[in-house]
Protein backbone atom coordinates (compact mmCIF):
# COMPACT_ATOMS: atom_id res chain seq x y z
CA UNK A 1 0.00 0.00 0.00
CA UNK A 2 1.39 3.44 -0.82
CA UNK A 3 1.64 6.31 1.46
CA UNK A 4 -1.21 8.13 -0.17
CA UNK A 5 -3.69 5.30 -0.38
CA UNK A 6 -2.96 5.32 2.95
CA UNK A 7 -3.33 8.94 4.19
CA UNK A 8 -6.82 8.89 2.15
CA UNK A 9 -7.73 5.39 3.88
CA UNK A 10 -7.01 7.02 7.66
CA UNK A 11 -8.53 10.56 6.66
CA UNK A 12 -11.78 8.58 5.73
CA UNK A 13 -11.59 6.07 8.61
CA UNK A 14 -11.11 9.02 11.23
CA UNK A 15 -13.73 11.21 9.93
CA UNK A 16 -16.17 8.19 9.96
CA UNK A 17 -15.14 7.14 13.54
CA UNK A 18 -14.78 10.82 14.98
CA UNK A 19 -18.26 11.69 13.64
CA UNK A 20 -19.75 8.39 15.22
CA UNK A 21 -18.19 9.18 18.46
CA UNK A 22 -19.91 13.00 18.00
CA UNK A 23 -23.08 10.73 17.17
CA UNK A 24 -22.96 8.60 20.10
CA UNK A 25 -21.94 11.92 22.41
CA UNK A 26 -24.95 13.75 21.16
CA UNK A 27 -27.44 10.70 21.81
CA UNK A 28 -25.85 10.29 25.46
CA UNK A 29 -26.17 13.86 26.36
CA UNK A 30 -29.65 14.05 25.20
CA UNK A 31 -30.47 10.74 26.19
CA UNK A 32 -29.26 12.03 29.30
CA UNK A 33 -30.72 14.84 29.89
CA UNK A 34 -34.27 13.48 29.06
CA UNK A 35 -33.56 11.63 31.91
CA UNK A 36 -32.96 13.77 34.27
CA UNK A 37 -36.13 15.95 33.37
CA UNK A 38 -37.81 12.74 33.86
CA UNK A 39 -36.75 12.38 36.95
CA UNK A 40 -37.29 16.15 38.64
CA UNK A 41 -40.62 15.82 37.55
CA UNK A 42 -40.88 12.41 39.40
CA UNK A 43 -39.60 13.90 42.59
CA UNK A 44 -41.65 13.01 45.45
CA UNK A 45 -43.00 15.16 48.14
CA UNK A 46 -40.85 13.68 50.44
CA UNK A 47 -37.78 14.85 48.51
CA UNK A 48 -39.19 18.40 48.98
CA UNK A 49 -39.95 18.02 52.51
CA UNK A 50 -36.23 16.90 52.96
CA UNK A 51 -35.17 20.26 51.25
CA UNK A 52 -37.60 22.19 53.45
CA UNK A 53 -36.06 20.59 56.64
CA UNK A 54 -32.73 21.52 55.33
CA UNK A 55 -33.44 25.05 55.38
CA UNK A 56 -34.97 24.60 58.83
CA UNK A 57 -32.05 23.53 60.08
CA UNK A 58 -29.61 25.39 58.54
CA UNK A 59 -31.83 28.46 59.95
CA UNK A 60 -31.77 27.00 63.45
CA UNK A 61 -27.93 26.97 63.35
CA UNK A 62 -27.28 30.58 62.43
CA UNK A 63 -29.86 31.15 65.15
CA UNK A 64 -27.90 29.52 67.81
CA UNK A 65 -24.90 30.83 66.23
CA UNK A 66 -25.89 34.42 66.45
CA UNK A 67 -27.19 33.94 70.51
CA UNK A 68 -23.80 32.82 71.21
CA UNK A 69 -22.12 35.81 69.82
CA UNK A 70 -24.42 37.94 71.91
CA UNK A 71 -24.04 35.49 75.28
CA UNK A 72 -20.16 35.98 74.29
CA UNK A 73 -20.97 39.53 74.51
CA UNK B 1 40.46 5.81 27.57
CA UNK B 2 38.24 3.81 26.89
CA UNK B 3 38.22 1.09 23.53
CA UNK B 4 37.11 -1.96 22.57
CA UNK B 5 39.34 -4.72 20.69
CA UNK B 6 37.09 -7.89 20.48
CA UNK B 7 40.04 -10.21 20.32
CA UNK B 8 41.89 -8.46 23.29
CA UNK B 9 39.10 -6.70 25.04
CA UNK B 10 37.85 -3.67 26.79
CA UNK B 11 40.53 -1.08 27.97
CA UNK B 12 40.03 1.75 30.00
CA UNK B 13 43.28 3.39 30.85
CA UNK B 14 42.31 7.44 32.92
CA UNK B 15 44.33 9.22 35.15
CA UNK B 16 43.12 8.83 38.85
CA UNK B 17 44.93 11.71 40.81
CA UNK B 18 48.19 13.77 39.16
CA UNK B 19 50.28 15.68 41.32
CA UNK B 20 54.09 17.51 40.93
CA UNK B 21 55.59 14.88 42.06
CA UNK B 22 53.35 11.47 40.76
CA UNK B 23 51.12 10.04 37.97
CA UNK B 24 49.16 7.53 38.74
CA UNK B 25 46.94 5.61 36.60
CA UNK B 26 44.62 3.50 36.85
CA UNK B 27 43.96 0.94 34.32
CA UNK B 28 40.74 -1.81 34.54
CA UNK B 29 41.00 -4.80 32.02
CA UNK B 30 38.30 -6.27 30.74
CA UNK B 31 38.68 -9.48 28.80
CA UNK B 32 36.27 -11.10 26.74
CA UNK B 33 36.10 -14.84 25.91
CA UNK B 34 33.79 -14.77 23.56
CA UNK B 35 32.87 -12.67 20.42
CA UNK B 36 29.63 -11.63 22.17
CA UNK B 37 31.71 -9.65 25.26
CA UNK B 38 31.25 -12.23 27.94
CA UNK B 39 33.19 -9.96 30.57
CA UNK B 40 35.84 -11.44 32.81
CA UNK B 41 37.17 -8.43 34.57
CA UNK B 42 40.39 -8.04 35.83
CA UNK B 43 41.64 -4.73 37.06
CA UNK B 44 45.14 -3.65 36.86
CA UNK B 45 46.92 -0.68 39.14
CA UNK B 46 49.78 0.97 37.44
CA UNK B 47 51.72 3.74 39.09
CA UNK B 48 54.17 5.43 37.11
CA UNK B 49 56.43 8.14 38.56
CA UNK B 50 58.78 10.48 37.64
CA UNK B 51 58.69 13.99 35.52
CA UNK B 52 57.71 11.77 32.58
CA UNK B 53 54.33 13.06 32.21
CA UNK B 54 53.45 13.38 28.83
CA UNK B 55 50.88 16.00 26.83
CA UNK B 56 48.81 12.96 26.17
CA UNK B 57 48.37 11.81 29.78
CA UNK B 58 47.60 15.73 30.59
CA UNK B 59 44.86 15.32 27.92
CA UNK B 60 43.87 11.76 28.92
CA UNK B 61 42.99 13.75 32.47
CA UNK B 62 39.83 15.32 30.87
CA UNK B 63 37.95 13.29 28.89
CA UNK B 64 35.59 15.49 27.37
CA UNK B 65 38.92 17.47 25.63
CA UNK B 66 40.46 14.30 24.43
CA UNK B 67 37.42 13.46 23.14
CA UNK B 68 37.32 16.84 21.45
CA UNK B 69 40.68 16.00 19.82
CA UNK B 70 39.25 12.77 18.70
CA UNK B 71 35.98 14.04 17.02
CA UNK B 72 35.90 15.29 13.59
CA UNK B 73 35.23 18.88 13.56
CA UNK B 74 31.61 19.08 12.78
CA UNK B 75 30.91 16.68 15.36
CA UNK B 76 32.58 19.24 17.90
CA UNK B 77 31.01 22.24 16.73
CA UNK B 78 26.74 20.14 16.57
CA UNK B 79 28.07 19.12 19.96
CA UNK B 80 28.70 23.05 21.12
CA UNK B 81 25.66 23.99 19.43
CA UNK B 82 23.70 21.74 21.26
CA UNK B 83 25.01 22.60 24.85
CA UNK B 84 24.07 26.10 23.51
CA UNK B 85 21.02 25.29 22.64
CA UNK B 86 20.30 23.03 26.10
CA UNK B 87 21.24 26.34 27.77
CA UNK B 88 18.81 28.46 25.72
CA UNK B 89 15.81 26.20 26.54
CA UNK B 90 16.60 26.29 29.64
CA UNK B 91 16.53 30.25 29.74
CA UNK B 92 13.31 30.13 27.49
CA UNK B 93 11.59 27.91 29.57
CA UNK B 94 12.42 29.98 32.80
CA UNK B 95 10.81 32.96 30.85
CA UNK B 96 8.18 31.38 29.91
CA UNK B 97 8.41 31.68 26.17
CA UNK B 98 8.66 27.87 26.00
CA UNK B 99 6.84 25.30 28.47
CA UNK B 100 8.89 25.10 31.32
CA UNK B 101 7.85 21.71 32.15
CA UNK B 102 9.51 19.89 29.21
CA UNK B 103 12.42 22.32 28.39
CA UNK B 104 13.88 23.19 31.54
CA UNK B 105 14.73 19.32 32.52
CA UNK B 106 15.54 18.80 28.53
CA UNK B 107 17.29 21.20 28.05
CA UNK B 108 19.63 20.54 30.78
CA UNK B 109 19.80 16.97 30.12
CA UNK B 110 20.82 18.12 26.26
CA UNK B 111 23.70 20.64 27.44
CA UNK B 112 25.69 17.80 30.19
CA UNK B 113 24.74 15.02 27.60
CA UNK B 114 26.60 16.85 25.10
CA UNK B 115 29.38 18.07 27.57
CA UNK B 116 29.96 14.67 29.13
CA UNK B 117 30.95 13.09 25.98
CA UNK B 118 34.38 11.00 25.85
CA UNK B 119 36.38 8.76 24.28
CA UNK B 120 33.95 5.43 24.85
CA UNK B 121 32.08 3.54 23.03
CA UNK B 122 31.72 -0.33 23.46
CA UNK B 123 29.14 -0.54 20.49
CA UNK B 124 31.97 1.09 18.82
CA UNK B 125 29.71 3.01 16.28
CA UNK B 126 30.71 6.97 16.09
CA UNK B 127 34.49 6.22 15.75
CA UNK B 128 34.57 5.13 19.76
CA UNK B 129 33.45 8.45 21.06
CA UNK B 130 30.12 8.24 23.07
CA UNK B 131 28.52 8.79 26.76
CA UNK B 132 27.62 6.65 29.48
CA UNK B 133 24.16 6.40 28.32
CA UNK B 134 24.30 3.66 25.53
CA UNK B 135 21.27 2.03 24.78
CA UNK B 136 20.18 4.52 22.76
CA UNK B 137 22.34 5.15 20.66
CA UNK B 138 21.49 5.70 16.85
CA UNK B 139 22.29 2.38 14.87
CA UNK B 140 22.76 -0.12 18.01
CA UNK B 141 21.29 -3.11 17.02
CA UNK B 142 19.79 -5.75 19.09
CA UNK B 143 22.73 -7.44 19.96
CA UNK B 144 24.77 -4.45 20.75
CA UNK B 145 22.36 -3.14 22.93
CA UNK B 146 22.98 -6.14 24.64
CA UNK B 147 26.59 -5.76 24.48
CA UNK B 148 26.62 -2.47 26.27
CA UNK B 149 23.89 -3.00 28.75
CA UNK B 150 26.42 -6.28 29.87
CA UNK B 151 29.41 -3.63 30.39
CA UNK B 152 27.13 -0.93 31.95
CA UNK B 153 26.19 -3.32 34.32
CA UNK B 154 30.13 -4.88 34.78
CA UNK B 155 30.81 -1.09 35.37
CA UNK B 156 28.23 -0.35 37.68
CA UNK B 157 26.77 2.75 35.91
CA UNK B 158 23.07 2.93 35.43
CA UNK B 159 22.79 6.49 35.95
CA UNK B 160 19.28 6.92 34.02
CA UNK B 161 19.43 3.37 32.15
CA UNK B 162 16.85 1.82 34.79
CA UNK B 163 14.30 4.95 33.99
CA UNK B 164 14.48 4.86 30.18
CA UNK B 165 14.67 1.09 30.10
CA UNK B 166 11.75 0.20 32.42
CA UNK B 167 9.12 3.58 31.88
CA UNK B 168 10.22 5.03 28.49
CA UNK B 169 11.27 2.16 25.72
CA UNK B 170 8.09 0.24 26.82
CA UNK B 171 6.14 2.90 26.14
CA UNK B 172 4.82 3.00 30.12
CA UNK B 173 5.70 6.81 30.61
CA UNK B 174 3.55 7.60 27.74
CA UNK B 175 0.49 5.45 29.50
CA UNK B 176 1.16 7.55 32.75
CA UNK B 177 1.19 11.23 31.23
CA UNK B 178 -2.09 10.24 29.24
CA UNK B 179 -3.27 9.36 32.59
CA UNK B 180 -2.53 12.43 34.62
CA UNK B 181 -3.58 14.21 31.42
CA UNK B 182 -7.00 12.83 31.06
CA UNK B 183 -7.56 13.26 35.00
CA UNK B 184 -6.98 17.07 34.49
CA UNK B 185 -9.40 16.96 31.14
CA UNK B 186 -13.20 18.14 31.60
CA UNK B 187 -14.90 16.35 28.81
CA UNK B 188 -17.68 18.58 29.01
CA UNK B 189 -16.12 21.11 26.38
CA UNK B 190 -16.79 18.60 23.90
CA UNK B 191 -20.29 17.18 25.23
CA UNK B 192 -21.80 20.72 24.92
CA UNK B 193 -20.37 21.11 21.45
CA UNK B 194 -19.30 17.69 19.62
CA UNK B 195 -19.47 18.29 16.17
CA UNK B 196 -17.75 21.86 16.60
CA UNK B 197 -14.74 20.33 18.24
CA UNK B 198 -14.60 17.13 15.52
CA UNK B 199 -14.68 19.45 12.73
CA UNK B 200 -11.53 21.18 13.62
CA UNK B 201 -9.73 18.33 15.43
CA UNK B 202 -10.12 16.63 12.11
CA UNK B 203 -8.82 19.66 9.98
CA UNK B 204 -5.63 19.92 12.98
CA UNK B 205 -4.38 16.59 11.39
CA UNK B 206 -3.68 17.75 7.90
CA UNK B 207 -0.12 17.09 8.94
CA UNK B 208 -0.37 13.85 10.05
CA UNK B 209 -2.38 13.02 6.08
CA UNK B 210 0.06 15.14 4.26
CA UNK B 211 3.39 13.67 6.13
CA UNK B 212 2.69 10.24 5.29
CA UNK B 213 3.27 10.56 1.43
CA UNK B 214 5.87 13.02 1.99
CA UNK B 215 7.91 10.70 4.51
CA UNK B 216 7.93 8.29 1.80
CA UNK B 217 9.53 10.13 -0.76
CA UNK B 218 12.46 10.83 1.53
CA UNK B 219 12.64 6.87 1.54
CA UNK B 220 11.19 5.55 4.78
CA UNK B 221 8.92 2.37 4.69
CA UNK B 222 5.26 2.94 5.16
CA UNK B 223 5.77 2.05 9.07
CA UNK B 224 8.31 4.64 9.70
CA UNK B 225 6.97 7.55 7.31
CA UNK B 226 3.50 6.94 9.81
CA UNK B 227 5.45 6.61 12.75
CA UNK B 228 7.01 10.00 11.67
CA UNK B 229 3.77 11.54 10.41
CA UNK B 230 2.14 10.97 14.07
CA UNK B 231 4.18 14.06 14.75
CA UNK B 232 2.39 16.28 13.52
CA UNK B 233 -0.98 14.82 15.67
CA UNK B 234 1.26 17.13 18.46
CA UNK B 235 0.81 14.83 21.36
CA UNK B 236 3.86 13.18 22.88
CA UNK B 237 2.70 10.11 24.16
CA UNK B 238 0.79 9.50 21.11
CA UNK B 239 4.08 10.02 19.26
CA UNK B 240 6.21 7.39 21.99
CA UNK B 241 3.77 4.93 21.41
CA UNK B 242 3.11 5.06 17.86
CA UNK B 243 6.88 4.34 16.73
CA UNK B 244 7.04 2.03 19.52
CA UNK B 245 4.80 0.03 17.49
CA UNK B 246 5.40 1.02 13.97
CA UNK B 247 8.85 1.43 14.29
CA UNK B 248 11.12 0.93 16.87
CA UNK B 249 14.12 1.64 15.37
CA UNK B 250 13.38 5.11 14.77
CA UNK B 251 12.33 5.51 17.89
CA UNK B 252 14.25 7.71 19.99
CA UNK B 253 15.21 10.36 17.20
CA UNK B 254 11.64 10.28 16.48
CA UNK B 255 10.68 11.26 19.76
CA UNK B 256 13.42 13.47 20.18
CA UNK B 257 12.21 15.37 17.27
CA UNK B 258 8.46 15.59 18.22
CA UNK B 259 9.50 16.79 21.89
CA UNK B 260 11.96 19.07 20.68
CA UNK B 261 9.29 20.45 18.31
CA UNK B 262 6.41 20.97 20.52
CA UNK B 263 8.18 22.44 23.16
CA UNK B 264 9.01 25.29 20.66
CA UNK B 265 5.07 24.79 19.35
CA UNK B 266 4.15 26.90 22.44
CA UNK B 267 6.64 29.93 21.10
CA UNK B 268 5.97 29.20 17.49
CA UNK B 269 2.18 28.93 16.79
CA UNK B 270 1.12 32.71 17.83
CA UNK B 271 2.94 33.63 14.82
CA UNK B 272 1.46 31.36 12.43
CA UNK B 273 -1.99 32.18 14.17
CA UNK B 274 -1.27 35.76 13.64
CA UNK B 275 0.28 35.73 9.98
CA UNK B 276 -3.40 33.33 9.33
CA UNK B 277 -5.74 35.53 10.61
CA UNK B 278 -3.97 38.53 9.94
CA UNK B 279 -7.42 40.60 10.63
CA UNK B 280 -7.56 41.83 14.84
CA UNK B 281 -11.21 41.90 14.27
CA UNK B 282 -11.47 38.30 13.57
CA UNK B 283 -9.09 37.23 16.21
CA UNK B 284 -10.98 39.32 18.78
CA UNK B 285 -14.38 37.86 18.45
CA UNK B 286 -16.20 37.17 21.79
CA UNK B 287 -17.89 34.07 22.22
CA UNK B 288 -20.54 33.51 24.63
CA UNK B 289 -19.83 31.28 27.65
CA UNK B 290 -21.00 27.91 27.31
CA UNK B 291 -24.01 27.55 29.73
CA UNK B 292 -24.14 23.77 28.23
CA UNK B 293 -21.24 22.59 29.16
CA UNK B 294 -21.67 23.53 33.07
CA UNK B 295 -25.03 21.61 33.01
CA UNK B 296 -23.12 18.26 32.04
CA UNK B 297 -23.31 16.24 35.76
CA UNK B 298 -19.91 14.30 36.22
CA UNK B 299 -22.44 11.40 35.99
CA UNK B 300 -22.90 12.42 32.42
CA UNK B 301 -19.24 12.46 31.34
CA UNK B 302 -18.61 9.40 33.42
CA UNK B 303 -20.97 7.74 30.69
CA UNK B 304 -19.34 9.31 28.04
CA UNK B 305 -16.00 8.12 28.75
CA UNK B 306 -17.12 4.29 29.76
CA UNK B 307 -18.97 4.41 25.86
CA UNK B 308 -16.66 6.25 24.44
CA UNK B 309 -13.66 3.90 25.73
CA UNK B 310 -15.27 0.51 25.12
CA UNK B 311 -16.20 1.46 21.45
CA UNK B 312 -12.79 2.83 20.67
CA UNK B 313 -10.57 -0.37 22.20
CA UNK B 314 -13.23 -2.76 20.48
CA UNK B 315 -12.75 -0.40 17.12
CA UNK B 316 -8.42 -0.25 17.65
CA UNK B 317 -7.69 -3.35 19.97
CA UNK B 318 -3.75 -2.14 18.87
CA UNK B 319 -4.37 1.11 20.41
CA UNK B 320 -6.29 -0.03 23.28
CA UNK B 321 -3.57 1.35 25.89
CA UNK B 322 -3.82 4.53 24.86
CA UNK B 323 -7.64 4.95 24.99
CA UNK B 324 -7.56 3.30 28.21
CA UNK B 325 -4.91 5.05 30.11
CA UNK B 326 -6.56 8.32 28.36
CA UNK B 327 -10.27 7.44 29.61
CA UNK B 328 -9.20 5.96 33.23
CA UNK B 329 -7.98 9.59 34.04
CA UNK B 330 -11.24 10.97 33.04
CA UNK B 331 -13.03 8.53 35.00
CA UNK B 332 -11.04 8.84 38.22
CA UNK B 333 -11.59 12.89 37.50
CA UNK B 334 -15.34 12.78 37.07
CA UNK B 335 -15.85 9.42 39.33
CA UNK B 336 -14.79 12.14 42.52
CA UNK B 337 -12.39 9.81 44.16
CA UNK B 338 -10.29 12.95 45.31
CA UNK B 339 -7.28 10.69 46.48
CA UNK B 340 -6.67 9.11 42.72
CA UNK B 341 -7.28 12.11 41.29
CA UNK B 342 -4.58 14.00 43.39
CA UNK B 343 -2.50 11.28 42.38
CA UNK B 344 -3.16 11.10 38.93
CA UNK B 345 -2.66 14.88 38.41
CA UNK B 346 -0.03 15.62 40.71
CA UNK B 347 2.96 12.99 41.33
CA UNK B 348 2.08 10.41 38.50
CA UNK B 349 1.89 13.55 35.46
CA UNK B 350 4.53 15.48 37.30
CA UNK B 351 7.05 12.39 37.87
CA UNK B 352 6.77 11.09 34.42
CA UNK B 353 6.50 14.40 32.63
CA UNK B 354 10.33 15.42 34.58
CA UNK B 355 12.02 12.17 33.56
CA UNK B 356 10.09 12.19 29.83
CA UNK B 357 11.77 15.82 29.60
CA UNK B 358 15.64 14.59 31.39
CA UNK B 359 15.47 11.58 29.14
CA UNK B 360 14.63 13.15 26.19
CA UNK B 361 17.31 15.70 26.63
CA UNK B 362 19.92 12.97 27.45
CA UNK B 363 19.38 11.36 24.10
CA UNK B 364 19.96 14.32 22.05
CA UNK B 365 23.02 13.65 22.02
CA UNK B 366 25.43 14.94 18.97
CA UNK B 367 25.47 11.51 17.39
CA UNK B 368 22.04 10.76 17.50
CA UNK B 369 21.16 14.53 16.25
CA UNK B 370 23.63 14.20 13.01
CA UNK B 371 22.40 10.24 11.79
CA UNK B 372 21.96 10.50 8.42
CA UNK B 373 18.68 8.77 9.29
CA UNK B 374 17.71 11.49 11.93
CA UNK B 375 18.42 15.21 9.56
CA UNK B 376 15.12 14.34 7.03
CA UNK B 377 13.09 13.77 10.24
CA UNK B 378 13.56 17.12 11.32
CA UNK B 379 12.75 18.79 8.67
CA UNK B 380 9.53 16.23 8.60
CA UNK B 381 8.66 16.60 11.87
CA UNK B 382 8.33 20.68 11.91
CA UNK B 383 6.46 20.53 8.51
CA UNK B 384 4.10 18.12 9.87
CA UNK B 385 3.30 20.44 13.00
CA UNK B 386 3.29 23.46 10.81
CA UNK B 387 1.01 21.65 8.30
CA UNK B 388 -1.06 20.51 11.40
CA UNK B 389 -1.34 24.26 12.54
CA UNK B 390 -2.46 25.59 9.24
CA UNK B 391 -4.90 22.63 8.93
CA UNK B 392 -6.42 23.59 12.45
CA UNK B 393 -6.92 27.41 11.39
CA UNK B 394 -8.83 26.35 8.28
CA UNK B 395 -11.16 24.59 10.50
CA UNK B 396 -11.67 27.51 12.55
CA UNK B 397 -12.08 29.34 9.54
CA UNK B 398 -14.91 26.80 8.57
CA UNK B 399 -16.70 26.59 12.17
CA UNK B 400 -16.59 30.91 11.65
CA UNK B 401 -18.27 30.65 8.52
CA UNK B 402 -20.97 27.76 9.71
CA UNK B 403 -21.70 29.47 12.72
CA UNK B 404 -22.16 33.09 11.27
CA UNK B 405 -19.18 34.29 12.23
CA UNK B 406 -19.92 33.71 15.88
CA UNK B 407 -17.03 31.60 16.11
CA UNK B 408 -13.60 32.82 16.65
CA UNK B 409 -11.07 31.05 14.38
CA UNK B 410 -7.89 31.30 16.32
CA UNK B 411 -9.35 28.15 18.46
CA UNK B 412 -8.51 26.41 15.60
CA UNK B 413 -5.17 26.14 16.69
CA UNK B 414 -6.39 24.37 19.76
CA UNK B 415 -7.48 21.60 17.38
CA UNK B 416 -3.51 20.55 17.42
CA UNK B 417 -4.00 18.72 20.61
CA UNK B 418 -0.95 19.30 22.83
CA UNK B 419 -3.57 19.31 25.73
CA UNK B 420 -3.60 21.92 26.84
CA UNK B 421 -0.38 24.12 25.20
CA UNK B 422 -2.30 24.89 22.17
CA UNK B 423 -5.62 26.00 24.20
CA UNK B 424 -3.32 28.05 26.44
CA UNK B 425 -1.95 29.87 23.51
CA UNK B 426 -5.20 30.35 21.97
CA UNK B 427 -6.33 32.01 24.79
CA UNK B 428 -3.68 33.93 25.36
CA UNK B 429 -3.50 35.45 21.28
CA UNK B 430 -7.39 36.65 21.67
CA UNK B 431 -6.73 37.93 25.26
CA UNK B 432 -4.05 40.08 23.89
CA UNK B 433 -6.37 41.39 21.16
CA UNK B 434 -9.32 41.43 23.37
CA UNK B 435 -8.83 41.45 27.03
CA UNK B 436 -12.75 40.50 28.11
CA UNK B 437 -12.58 37.64 25.25
CA UNK B 438 -12.90 34.01 27.10
CA UNK B 439 -13.01 31.47 24.24
CA UNK B 440 -10.82 28.78 26.47
CA UNK B 441 -14.24 26.27 27.04
CA UNK B 442 -14.18 26.27 23.41
CA UNK B 443 -10.73 25.72 22.09
CA UNK B 444 -10.26 22.83 25.30
CA UNK B 445 -13.35 21.62 23.34
CA UNK B 446 -11.38 21.09 20.53
CA UNK B 447 -8.27 20.47 22.18
CA UNK B 448 -9.11 17.39 23.84
CA UNK B 449 -11.08 16.01 20.67
CA UNK B 450 -7.18 16.80 19.30
CA UNK B 451 -6.30 14.10 21.52
CA UNK B 452 -9.02 11.57 20.41
CA UNK B 453 -8.72 11.83 16.85
CA UNK B 454 -5.22 11.79 17.04
CA UNK B 455 -5.52 8.03 19.29
CA UNK B 456 -7.93 7.10 16.50
CA UNK B 457 -5.02 7.87 13.80
CA UNK B 458 -2.46 6.12 16.01
CA UNK B 459 -5.17 2.96 15.77
CA UNK B 460 -5.66 3.34 11.86
CA UNK B 461 -2.13 3.43 11.58
CA UNK B 462 -1.11 0.14 13.64
CA UNK B 463 -4.30 -2.06 12.47
CA UNK B 464 -3.91 -1.01 8.21
CA UNK B 465 -0.04 -0.99 8.09
CA UNK B 466 1.03 -4.22 8.00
Amino acid sequence: MDGITISVMTLLLTTVVSLFVAVIISILVKSLLWFSKVNASRKSPSTLANAQKDDLEIAAAIAVAALSRRVLQ
Amino acid sequence: MLSIDNVSGVHILFPLRLNMDEKCCISLFIQTESQDLNFDSVLKLERKTGASMSLDALISAFQGISAIIHSAPHMVIARFGLIALGILLIYLGKKGILEPLLMIPMGFGMAVINASVMCFDPLNLHGGIGTLFVEAQAGAGSDMTKNAADLIYIMGIDWLQPIYSLTFSNGLIACLIFMGIGSLLDVGFIMSRPFLSIIIAIFAELGTIFTLPIAQMFGYSAKQAAAISIVGGADGPMVLFTSLKLAPELFVPIAVVAYLYLGLAYGGYPYLVKYLIPSKKLRSIEMKADSKASKITSGQKMAFAVIACVILCFLFPVAAPLFFSLFFGIIIRESGIKQFQELLSGPVLYISTMFLGLTLGILCESNTILDPKVLPLLVLGILSLLLSGVGGIIGGYIAYIFTGGKTNPVIGIAGVSCVPTTAKVAQKIVQKDNPSAIIMQYALGANIMGVITTAIIAGVFCSIIK
